[in-house]
């Protein structure tokens, strides 16, 4: 079960209209992009204060969504504050390799740690929206802005999935963990290859199974949307 | 009436699942039994009839005309032939129960109104009006088993054929599931079911048809088919504890747990000897 998902089926403005969280969403992005550093902080503040208070997550937990991500946006900045050149006064700090200097530059330091901060803002809303927000809301928020019904479609039919998938996967898991799957590296490595390979042949098979069942309620190549 | 004559089907050309299968459904009550054990070619059988599945050779029959694979022929074939899956998840495609149910309805055209009244109407009669607006990844088994059947239902089938309507169920799911289907039968609807839940069984269906290995190997009244001990013995099928009971100590062979616990002879025997 994605915790995620029953955040967002049970927080306190679960049964507000989708509209409404996504100009608040909107609002935020804006926060976000605009050039003023006092008004993404204030931003990320408010809307990160609102996502608890609405979720009642605990901090920690909140904070811990963060970390798959964090990795990717701090080698991100990382790229963007490093920089090259053959003028090392236009730096702070600078490592001369050759000819090159290489180092922190005035204008990279300040520029990646906007575009970090301008990121993480981005996310913190994202969150908001993806844990104040029930799918079923945001299907109907897609089907209202009219995109195309094969998008719909796939969107609904892949969120459906996921938790079937999810289960399956956690169940081959567990099985492998109490049979010490999981002990050592290269037996790690082995049960992760298994893993994958049982994955695909349920999906082979759901796929079969599910197949009968769409025949036996008529399908007609739509999966209809009201 | 679903006849079945001389039919045989394989998945391949080595193995046969389905041999001489000969069956009137049409025949008998409203609820009929498949029993056998794992792999004796239940669900194959069940496959077969509503069409999701070829018989190598035979013939099987709806009413009084033999089955056609067009896709035109199957619609309409499924439309008055229900089947509920052994498992629920893949039956189930929507996120939301309601879409969910209404998926049928909508394959079939009708108008929003006409949809919306057969939606009321048949989560009203499985008693699941409150799972309608859930998400369907938080449903029970037993919850997600009473969605599956509503998918069907809401066609307004005249049969229905079941797969293991309790697999995966706990006690009061069965309990449920043998409420909900006994409904099913007071309403009219044909059932043929399929288990190897002999207790389960046992109370819901009025004839029996024992599969082992592909073949029928008895068939017969539920108070006929459980004294063929060489076949039960065959299909390795326990004998339900009812049957036991009447065969072992004498009570006579009652329906049902509620005839069971009405007797007075077992009351008083419990009440002298239970202290």
């Amino acid at each position: 079960m994605l915790v995620i998902d029953k955040y967002a089926y049970e927080n306190k403005l679960a049964k507000l209209g989708a509209w409404w969280k996504i100009i608040f969403f909107i609002v935020g992005l804006t926060g976000a992009f605009q050039p003023l550093i006092w008004l993404k902080v204030f931003t990320m503040i408010v809307v990160a204060g609102l996502t608890i208070n609405i979720t009642q997550v605990s901090v920690h937990r909140y904070l811990k969504w963060f970390y798959p991500i964090l990795p990717f946006l701090l080698l991100s900045v990382v790229g963007i504050i490093l920089t090259a050149s053959s003028d090392p006064s236009v730096m702070y700090w600078s490592l001369k390799l050759g000819s090159i200097y290489f180092g922190v530059s005035k204008v990279t330091l300040v520029q990646g740690l906007v575009l970090g901060l301008q990121a993480m803002t981005a996310i913190v809303c994202t969150y908001f929206l993806a844990l104040s927000t029930p799918f079923q809301q945001l299907m109907s928020v897609l089907l209202q802005i009219h995109l195309p019904k094969l998008f719909v479609e796939q969107t609904m039919l892949i969120y459906r999935f996921i938790f079937i998938f999810l289960d399956e996967c956690i169940k081959i898991y567990h099985a492998q963990q109490m049979r010490l799957g999981y002990s050592g590296f290269k037996n790690s490595l082995e049960s992760i290859s298994i893993l994958l390979k049982m994955l695909f042949m349920q999906v082979m098979i759901r796929y079969e199974q599910l197949q009968d069942s769409l025949e036996m309620k008529l399908f007609d190549g739509n999966f209809n949307l009201k | 009436m679903i006849k079945l004559e001389h039919v045989n089907f394989g998945y391949d050309s080595q193995s046969q699942q389905l041999h001489d299968i000969n069956i009137d459904f049409g025949k008998f009550g409203y609820s009929i039994g498949l029993v056998g054990p794992n792999g004796s070619g239940k669900s194959t059988l069940l496959k077969n009839i509503v069409g999701l599945e070829k018989p190598t050779s035979g013939k099987i029959y709806f009413g009084d005309k033999a089955i056609k694979y067009d896709n035109r022929s199957l619609r309409k074939l499924r439309t008055q032939l229900g089947m509920v899956f052994q498992n629920s998840d893949n039956q189930i495609f929507y996120p939301n129960v309601k879409e969910d149910v209404a998926f049928v309805l909508r394959n079939l055209k009708l108008d929003e109104r006409e949809i919306e009244k057969r939606l009321d109407w048949v989560f009203k009669s499985l008693g699941i009006e409150d799972l309608q607006d859930r998400p369907v990844q938080y449903l029970s088994g037993g919850q997600k088993k009473r969605v599956a059947i509503a998918g069907v239902l809401v066609m307004r089938p005249s049969w229905i054929l079941m797969d293991e309507p309790t697999a995966g169920l706990d006690f009061d799911g069965k309990e449920r599931m043998k409420n909900l289907i006994k409904q099913l039968i007071s309403d009219g609807i044909q059932l043929v079911i399929s288990s190897h839940d002999m207790n389960f069984m046992y109370e819901v269906c009025d004839y029996f048809y024992v599969l082992s290995d592909g073949k029928i190997i008895t068939e017969g009244k539920k108070e006929q088919v459980f004294e063929d001990d060489q076949a039960i013995r065959q299909a390795k099928l326990e004998v339900p504890y009812i049957v036991r009971l009447h065969r072992e100590i004498g009570l006579p062979l009652y329906n049902d747990e509620e005839q069971l616990f009405a007797d007075q002879k077992l009351r008083d025997f419990v009440s002298e000897y239970g202290e």
